[in-house]
């Protein structure tokens, strides 16, 4: 007599795990909302004006996303995170310089680094900066 | 050495917000340096900060009044010009500039 209700009740818990399988699997399958992989959703590129398609659009070998949110522009490709991996600050297209004494915001100056990029003061506005200056010693 | 201080405080404070950067206005042989040359002492001496050619010292000539080298120049978010030529700037400047004291 209780042999069919048990067996109701395991059909209907295949069922149940099945179910949680099949939905699953199907939200793995769910294309994403960032076409290309690049850390930026497809809403964002269109906000960015980059390629959802692809993942550097402006082929300097950075990934749209890493240039976001490393501050640089992902449609300049001379403009990309450092070689150095040197952060760049959101400031620095706000600085507007007063002078070189103390107490002024300092101008601007871009000089070569040691991996041949040029590297500018007013992206780091946002930074405590110790300067050297001196020779090789 | 002031590019080793450089880097002790680089490496001490750069998650505070803190950059080094050393500025070469010549090489050993008194000659502008190469990009070449700055990596090989950038290698050489571990150096994981900024090190720049300041060809006939353009930008170190902007904010310094003497000759001496090295000299040091410190600055506050902005970028703002906080001590220049002091050779008593220490790391406590430092601190104090971060707000860590």
């Amino acid at each position: 007599m209780h042999t069919p209700r048990r067996w109701l009740v395991a059909l209907a818990a295949l069922l149940a795990a099945g179910g949680l399988l099949l939905g699953g699997c199907s939200g793995g399958e769910e294309e994403t909302d960032d076409a290309d992989g690049d850390g930026l959703t497809d809403e964002e590129e269109a906000e960015w004006g980059t390629d959802p398609e692809n993942p550097d659009s402006d082929g300097d070998g950075y990934d749209d996303g890493d240039e976001v949110e490393g501050n640089t522009d992902p449609l300049e490709a001379a403009d990309h995170p450092y070689a150095g991996g040197w952060p760049i600050d959101a400031c620095r297209a706000d600085v507007v310089p007063t002078g070189n004494s103390e107490g002024d915001i300092a101008e601007n100056f871009t000089l070569m680094d040691q991996f041949g990029e040029y590297v500018r003061l007013h992206d780091f506005c946002d930074h405590v900066i110790f300067m050297v200056a001196g020779a090789f010693t | 050495m002031a590019s080793e201080t450089a880097q002790s405080y680089y490496y001490t404070y750069r998650d505070y917000n803190y950059l080094s950067i050393y500025l070469v206005s010549e090489d050993e042989t008194y000659n502008d340096p190469t990009q070449e040359a700055l990596n090989s002492y950038a290698m050489e001496h571990g150096i994981g900060y900024p090190l720049l050619a300041d060809t006939s010292w353009m930008v170190q000539s902007r904010f310094s009044r003497d000759s001496y080298m090295p000299s040091f120049i410190l600055f506050s978010p902005g970028p703002t010009v906080e001590i220049v030529d002091d050779p008593e700037l220490s790391e406590d400047d430092i601190r104090a500039a971060l707000g860590l004291d």
